[in-house]
């Protein structure tokens, strides 16, 4: 089969399955995107595929989430919080309809001006490649600090830098001396599915039990969705007016740029930028969650695409989060040496590759989510629990851990789970902290000890 | 070929969980669905501290905010607030 049918062929399962999970509110980003994406890069599809598996799976994940958000008030996961407050206004005053036609042809709108942007100044910084990879080993430590402080932690997250690479070092030392190889998926899954698993910990614990424990079920509430164009395809041009799609073109420029910054930080930025310059409660509410959800995907999009195409090695929260697995999936793709999409593809390929992956997830989930939004929410909520999610992506972690390192790598992939969980549940060391330390940490250990 | 066979019969067998699991364990949330909204607008503008009559104004005057809610079916709500409120 042709890389391009290959790629067409991945780049739909991503966008059918992913317009599904986004579906599922408060699905953590990270533990969903890594290991989808470990399977398809361990199962030996072609880098161009992979990429393009990536795109629509982002794309159509963030549409659909916009579903959860406008019709129940709930953010569909993280990227979406900054947004609940618009969406609930709209909600309330009986308009959750238009707040999600808005969203999710912002969000369109966002994802295509990223890709070319994203592309062109990827291809800019890459000049100075060789002078990121050489030093890589600090530029690590160096935005492993930073990257802590900005986190909910703060200057805790600072103080356990060091603490969490000789714990992680400890681990890799360890692992290395019963299996002969360094492990690196194990302890991604780890930090991954983190939170996940601490709070099945809590639920096993006669202490910590009561932090989680309810006593009535969650409540949602679904707002009415009034169906108010005629077709199958609205034309996300005429959903905005004028001055949104403007408003929508330019902030996704800016955030397009803005690759070392969190899409959260980003997207309130933007909309409140974008808010305050609105009068009325429907003005502004449309305005800022159409610029928001464009702001939140282009800067997703582009903080994947600029550090593969630029350095190869992961240099932004989303490069060591949800795109982790681009940069580095053992045996497939290793960052240290870079050896990953960032040497497989030219920036040619990756505007191909990208735009399919798009083009496709739009095809998809855009209608999707603007006729059946409400029928699949309810059948969602109605038939699949939490309890099911949970038991899938814990399965799929033993899996991948299994996979690299047999029961070495389930152990591994569990213990890192629950110490980065419950430093992330407790202490607010974010999983993107996590990440770049255990990047950092051999360079920080070697240093240090000289081991 | 092995390793990719098993790795797609483990992706199997995860889905395989989530069928199980989505049988046995039924979702214990509560979906309320409703049909129209519980409030009545005057309660919700002021509850969100807003002002009607200054909300309608602003969009006598944006033409283009204007039309789009015409067009959306939502105008009359604010109207009616509004209105109610001038008098």
């Amino acid at each position: 089969m042709s890389i391009l049918l290959i790629s067409i062929c991945l780049a739909l399962i991503g966008a059918i399955l992913f317009s599904l999970i986004g579906l599922i509110s408060g699905t953590d980003e990270t533990a969903i995107m890594v290991p989808f994406t470990l399977l398809v890069i361990l199962l030996g599809a072609p880098p161009a595929a992979v990429f393009a598996f990536f795109m629509a799976a982002v794309l159509a994940k963030h549409l659909t989430h916009a579903v959860p958000t406008a019709l129940m008030g709930i953010p569909g996961d993280t990227t979406a919080v900054p947004l609940i407050d618009h969406a609930s206004a709209l909600r309330r005053l009986g308009m959750p309809h238009i707040a999600l036609r808005k969203m999710v042809s912002g969000g369109v709108i966002g994802a295509f001006i990223a890709l070319p942007t994203a592309v062109l100044l990827g291809q800019f910084l890459g000049q100075f490649a060789d002078f990121f990879k050489s030093a890589s080993g600090l530029i690590f430590t160096l935005a492993a600090i930073l990257i802590a402080f900005f986190s909910k932690g703060k200057w805790v997250s600072v103080l356990m830098i060091i603490p969490l690479a000789f714990f992680i070092k400890s681990l890799d030392v360890l692992s290395f001396s019963i299996l002969d190889k360094h492990l690196t998926i194990s302890f991604f899954l780890g930090i991954a599915i983190g939170p996940m698993f601490t709070d099945i910990l809590f639920a096993l614990s006669g202490n910590a039990r009561q932090t989680i424990q309810r006593d009535r079920p969650k409540e949602y509430h679904l707002a009415p969705d009034n169906k108010s164009w005629a077709g199958f395809f609205p034309n996300p041009f005429k959903i905005l007016t004028k001055r949104q799609t403007m408003q929508t073109t330019g902030t996704s420029f800016i955030s397009s740029l803005t690759f070392v910054f969190s899409p959260v930080g980003m997207t309130s930025l933007m909309g409140e930028i974008v808010g305050s310059r609105s009068k009325g409660i429907y003005k502004k509410s449309t305005s800022s969650l159409t610029t928001m959800n464009g702001v939140t995907e282009s800067t997703y999009i582009a903080e994947a695409i600029i550090p593969l195409i630029a350095f190869g090695i992961p240099l932004s929260p989303v490069a060591l989060g949800p795109a982790s697995p681009l940069f580095n999936a053992p045996p497939v793709f290793t960052s240290d040496p870079v050896n990953n999409l960032h040497n497989y593809l030219d920036p040619l390929d990756f505007l191909l590759y990208g735009a399919i992956g798009l083009i496709i997830a739009t095809l998809i989930a855009y209608p999707f989510s603007m006729n059946y939004a409400r029928k699949a929410t309810v059948l969602v909520m109605r038939f699949i629990s939490q309890e099911a999610i949970v038991a899938m992506f814990i399965g799929l972690a033993c899996l991948l851990a299994f996979h690299e390192a047999g029961l070495v790598g389930i152990v591994l992939t569990f213990t890192m789970a629950a110490i980065g969980g419950l430093l992330n549940k407790i202490l607010g060391i974010g999983s993107g902290v996590q990440f770049m330390v255990f990047y950092a940490s051999a360079w920080l250990i070697s240093v240090l000890f000289g081991f | 070929m092995v390793s990719s066979y098993s790795l797609l019969l483990g992706i199997g067998g995860s889905v395989l969980s989530l069928a199980l699991c989505a049988f046995i364990f039924k979702p214990s949330r509560v979906l309320t669905e409703e049909e129209t909204s519980l409030e009545s607008m005057e309660e919700i503008f002021k509850d969100m501290q807003l002002d009607p009559k200054e909300e309608y104004l602003l969009i006598e005057e944006d033409p283009v905010t204007k039309k789009e809610m015409e067009a959306l079916g939502v105008l009359d709500k604010f109207r009616t607030i509004g209105e109610d409120d001038k008098k």
